[in-house]
């Protein structure tokens, strides 16, 4: 059930029909979220809902058990998180591993055929896994930091865990911002209602408009189904990709977060224009915000951050970025894709060339986009094989043809189209009066009203959101 | 403007607006709504044929059931998708859909170096369809005819239409029900299609294992419920079959003896006589024609 789909338009019509009557109490409330966010997630494969439900209960009495037993915390926070990376590498990465270990086993002349001995629903991974364990992981570190208090009630655990906006493709919800929300019941005014709508139709626009008008292109591109191979080709290829994988993702993002906020609920933003980013730092502070900062949280800064000397904060980075490559996939090119953002992270941090820079937005972004793309091939590839071919096209100027533009206007229109919106944005940042401007003028009026007639007569080829697969 | 009159204003705005676009442009080029009908349909149809037609698109773009029926007066429908291979789980497809009972119950199979392929084994767009929930097919079959009037439209078309270009570059397809795809393209090029299959057949050739077990499978339909089973390469351009043969490393000749050892009826075809819009799919008219010529073969040797 996608958000743009008219399962999940059936979907949230009953669900807000029916959500005046059950909001005003907590345990109606919260029932009525969790039973909803069951249904939500069962409509694609109700066998899985025994993984929420599992994780969600081992964290839940952790949890709990953490404040009655202080000689036991530290044991129960392993107990969960070894119930949780436990299902993770199960259903994620036993694959990878298997393979990992079989390729190993292989050069050291022995057969170990790990694969084969993997049960067949293993290789199914279960939609959002990383998402929702990752959340459900935050809230035991919380509680056992001494930073939250546990919730007595399950339904209150479990309404927060598998809230349907952000259940199957984030954002990643913290405990501590939503427990306390779930707590309370609040209407939202006319201005969060409208704000809402614009969040919807926003990501509604993001995701079917530019996403799924530039999937085509891609996809022919890494699939090999297009005559054109040349330099000039690749290059708009990875730009494309680019803005496919940030436009759906945000799309998705926005949608979430505007449903959270037609609920009453707040949901922190998730991306914030990273491709306007004048230092990869900075993309960070942008891109799946609320990934980078549980990452930032909860392994970057106990490894001791940037504060424990050069060497120290490089293996303080090289860790969290490997283990945000394996988040994303068990596969070589989502480490490789991690890599390079270690290497120039790195390189920004010893020679701060961007500090230097520092006036020069019209150096820097392009630049910074120009890593973030190179990095995104990798990311998008289908072997590093593949992805090593294409950054050499990129390099080699060998073909500076464009005459595929032409085969595929009605896809990169779109690719224009995000480009402008992005300078649109950017120059609306630099300018405030241009955002007051464009409020006090109702201008968001007519914008929201050309989105949703954009939405229905532009709209491309409807696909699952990219992150759904993570 | 109050916060308060944002929300109408803007669903009002929009309303006129899209009514406008329904007054104003023309019917979309293509109805994407139209199109998901007959894919869902296909693959879904309750309905069992006397005569059932498969293979990859070569075949839905170049036979005409409609014409097959006038001359041969059997029901007919083509199973036939794009990039589609000869796995197991399509040939029991293919099977599924044939009514074994009537005495005329009969296979006909478009054979082309693709199909015997891993990659063609795959059936990626068979398989997309023929997995799709329940409510996806009920929204694909019964849906459909509502949300047509909302098919979206390609930006070129905006542009030609705004401009009053002609449509010089177009991709002329018309969906009919029996699972043809009435097709051709505008400007002709018998040889755009060769780039894109040169990369097709690179690392892709075909399979032994594949062509065996089609041999096999088909083989044992006939013995099964003694039905008949044609089977015919699709014709395309010969520079196309050229470059298919030498890549793949299909050997139409012993197939085809294979085939026939197994009581498969095989027909040959001239590429010469056949004319392609692209290089690899025929021109609607010779569909028409490939047709015709398959339906005198079938009535010919009636069984």
């Amino acid at each position: 059930m996608i958000f743009n789909s008219i399962e999940f338009l059936l979907f949230a019509l009953a669900f807000f029909l029916l959500w005046p009557l059950c909001r005003k109490q907590n345990l109606p409330r919260w029932i009525f979220i969790t039973s909803a966010s069951f249904f939500f997630y069962a409509w694609w494969d109700w066998r899985f809902l025994f993984l929420i439900i599992g994780s969600g209960l081992v964290d839940y009495f952790a949890a709990f058990g953490m404040t009655k037993s202080k000689k036991w915390k530290k044991s129960l926070l392993v107990f969960s998180l070894l119930a949780n990376l436990g299902s993770l590498s199960v259903f994620k990465y036993s694959k990878f591993f298997a393979t990992l270990v079989d390729d190993v086993a292989l050069r050291f002349g022995a057969e170990t055929h790990l694969i084969d001995h993997i049960p067949e629903f293993a290789l199914i991974v279960p939609v959002g896994i990383s998402f929702y364990t990752f959340q459900s992981l935050s809230y035991t570190i919380d509680v056992y930091r001494g930073r939250l208090k546990p919730t007595r009630n399950i339904l209150h655990f479990f309404s927060y865990l598998s809230m349907f906006p952000q259940l199957v493709a984030g954002p990643i919800v913290r405990a501590k911002d939503m427990l306390k929300q779930l707590e309370r019941y609040k209407t939202p005014n006319v201005l969060e209602k409208w704000n809402a709508v614009k969040l919807i139709v926003f990501g509604l626009f993001q995701k079917t408009v530019i996403a799924d008008n530039l999937s085509f292109f891609i996809d022919s591109a890494f699939q090999g189904k297009t005559p054109f191979d040349g330099t000039a080709f690749w290059w708009v290829v990875t730009i494309a990709f680019a803005f496919q994988i940030y436009t759906d993702f945000s799309g998705y993002s926005l949608i979430a977060r505007g449903i959270a906020k037609l609920m009453g609920y707040h949901f922190k933003m998730n991306f914030n224009h990273p491709y306007l980013s004048k230092s990869l730092r900075e993309f960070w502070g942008k891109w799946h915000i609320s990934l980078s900062t549980w990452f930032r949280d909860y392994v970057y800064i106990p490894l001791g951050g940037s504060q424990k000397g050069m060497w120290m904060g490089f293996l303080a980075l090289f860790i969290t970025m490997f283990l945000s490559g394996l988040w994303h996939g068990a596969n070589y090119t989502y480490l490789m894709w991690a890599l390079i953002h270690i290497v120039f992270l790195q390189l920004e941090r010893s020679t701060k060339w961007t500090t230097k820079l520092a006036g020069s937005a019209y150096i820097l972004i392009p630049l910074i986009f120009i890593q973030v793309c190179i990095a995104w091939v990798y990311f998008r590839a289908v072997n590093i094989k593949q992805g090593n071919e294409i950054v050499y096209k990129l390099f080699c100027f060998t073909d500076m043809n464009v005459g595929f533009f032409k085969s595929y206007f009605d896809n990169l229109i779109y690719l224009i189209l995000a480009i402008a919106i992005e300078i649109v944005v950017y120059i609306k940042l630099r300018k405030p009066k241009l955002k007051h401007w464009y409020l006090a003028k109702g201008i968001d009026v007519y914008t929201i009203a050309l989105a949703i007639v954009c939405i229905i007569f532009l709209r491309g080829e409807g696909q699952q959101f990219i992150y759904f697969q993570f | 403007m109050q916060t308060k009159h944002k929300l109408p204003i803007a669903l009002g705005l929009a309303i006129i607006l899209i009514i406008c676009v329904k007054v104003v442009l023309p019917k979309p080029f293509k109805n994407r709504e139209l199109q998901k009908e007959f894919w869902v349909s296909k693959t879904h149809v309750d309905k069992r044929f006397a005569t059932v037609i498969g293979g990859d698109s070569r075949v839905y773009r170049g036979f005409s059931t409609e014409v097959f029926k006038e001359q041969t007066g059997v029901s007919a429908y083509n199973f036939a998708y794009s990039s589609a291979g000869w796995s197991k789980e399509y040939l029991n497809f293919l099977w599924s859909k044939l009514d074994t009972s009537s005495s005329k119950a009969t296979l006909i199979l478009g054979l082309s170096p693709h199909s015997f392929t891993g990659r063609g084994a795959k059936n990626e767009q068979f398989n997309t369809f023929a997995s799709l929930s329940d409510f996806e097919v009920f929204r694909g079959t019964k849906l459909s005819k509502y949300l047509k009037f909302f098919s979206p439209y390609k930006p070129e078309e905006l542009v030609k239409g705004a401009l009053g270009i002609p449509d010089e570059t177009m991709y002329f397809e018309d969906f009919r029900s029996g699972g043809w795809v009435h097709s051709h393209k505008l400007p002709e090029d018998s040889t755009s299609a060769i780039p894109t299959y040169q990369k097709t057949f690179k690392g892709n050739h075909v399979s032994p294992q594949i062509e065996a077990q089609f041999v096999s499978t088909v083989g044992a339909f006939i013995q099964d419920k003694s039905i008949r089973v044609i089977a015919y390469r699709s014709p395309t351009t010969n520079q196309m079959a050229d470059l298919e043969d030498s890549m793949s490393g299909f050997d139409e000749t012993q197939l085809k003896g294979q085939l026939e050892a197994v009581g498969v009826e095989c027909i040959d075809f001239d590429n010469n006589r056949f004319r392609s819009y692209d290089g690899s799919h025929l021109h609607y008219e010779a569909a028409l024609q490939l047709t015709e010529e398959l339906a005198e073969f079938y009535l010919k040797k009636e069984h």
